[in-house]
């Protein structure tokens, strides 16, 4: 299509006929036989379930916006694609390990919902092998950070290793937001989940205006104190919904690099 | 893995300004070989299985390869 002078279009349209394919295609290999259900009280507990859902990652895309609005009307785009950069660079280990360990977790932790201790293990477990998989990475991305940009993306996006280093060091925080909202979902704890993402959301503007202040590492030391305050929130509801101690939060996170006697 | 990639680093002197792409390839070889090195043989306790699991790969790749030498 962009061949044909489609311009614009071709992504567009391309993309609108992909998803029409897929979801074609899933319908016929998924072994479900739909019909219209009009059980209203059923209806009801999930539409509201489904609606918390939305709510929270309309609130997460909320929270990456403002952030990208704040930087690039008061820094300028070449500020903002900076940050940009540093940013996706240092989530790396995130998107190879995350979304693969969470879908999962969640659908187990779901079925043995009224199990809080094997919800716990379960819990304590994903933080162990997220740390032992993910830090290591992150320890590389910190000391590579200024190399791997100068090299792979050239000499002008050389500033992009400030906050990619900083931020790197955020990943073990998101060791711990994950598997807390994993737990949260299975748990139906979705409204205090936003309660939370709220408030983060405006420590998430705050440390950003006040991180410009000393540029783009100002900005991304912000955004990991931002990342380590969602992560005690969290975990403070996990601890009121699990029967748990906050010393196992710190033995599941050291388990992962502690060898056997 | 830090000790071991502080003591690269340290050890690499100003590479990393002369030569960026080499300093790069280094700390990052390093690094991997390290990560892999502790977690197939110090013997995590939260780990135990699954690096029981990729150490029969890694024998099964390396009897593989044997089996093609002459």
């Amino acid at each position: 299509m962009a061949w044909a002078g489609f311009g614009v279009w071709s992504l567009t349209l391309s993309g609108l006929l992909a998803a029409s394919i897929k979801n074609i295609w899933l319908a016929r290999l998924t072994p479900l036989k739909l019909r219209i259900n009009l059980d209203i009280e059923r209806m009801r507990k999930h539409s509201a379930y489904g609606f918390m859902i939305t709510a929270n990652d309309f609130v997460t895309y909320l929270r990456n916006e403002s952030k990208n609005l704040i930087l690039s009307k008061v820094a300028g785009p070449a500020f903002l694609g900076l940050y940009h950069k540093g940013e996706s660079m240092s989530r790396l280990p995130n998107q190879f390990f995350m979304s693969a360990t969470v879908e999962p977790v969640f659908r187990a932790m779901s079925k043995v919902q009224d199990d809080l201790d094997k919800s716990k293990y379960m819990f304590y477990r994903m933080i162990t092998l997220l740390m032992a998989y993910t830090t290591p990475m992150y320890v590389l991305l910190w000391w590579i950070a200024e190399p791997f940009i100068g090299v792979v993306y050239g000499e002008k996006w050389i500033e992009a290793a400030g906050p990619m280093q900083v931020l790197a060091t955020a990943g073990i925080f998101l060791n711990v937001i994950y598997p807390c909202g994993v737990v949260l979902a299975a748990q139906n704890k979705l409204r205090h989940e936003s309660v939370a993402l709220v408030v983060n959301l405006l420590v998430t503007i705050s440390a950003c205006l006040i991180g410009l202040k000393w540029g783009l590492r100002g900005v991304a030391t912000g955004i990991v104190i931002s990342n380590i305050l969602l992560a005690i929130h969290l975990y403070f509801l996990v601890h009121r919904t699990l029967p748990t101690r906050v010393i196992d939060l710190f033995r599941a996170a050291l388990r992962a690099f502690h060898s056997a006697p | 893995m830090f000790g071991v990639l502080t003591v690269v680093h340290l050890a690499l002197g100003n590479l990393k300004d002369d030569a960026a792409s080499l300093y790069l390839a280094v700390m990052s070889v390093i690094g991997v070989l390290s990560y892999a090195a502790a977690f197939l043989f110090i013997p995590i306790t939260a780990l135990e299985t699954e690096a029981a699991r990729w150490r029969q790969k890694l024998i099964g790749g390396i009897s593989l390869i044997k089996a093609f030498l002459p």
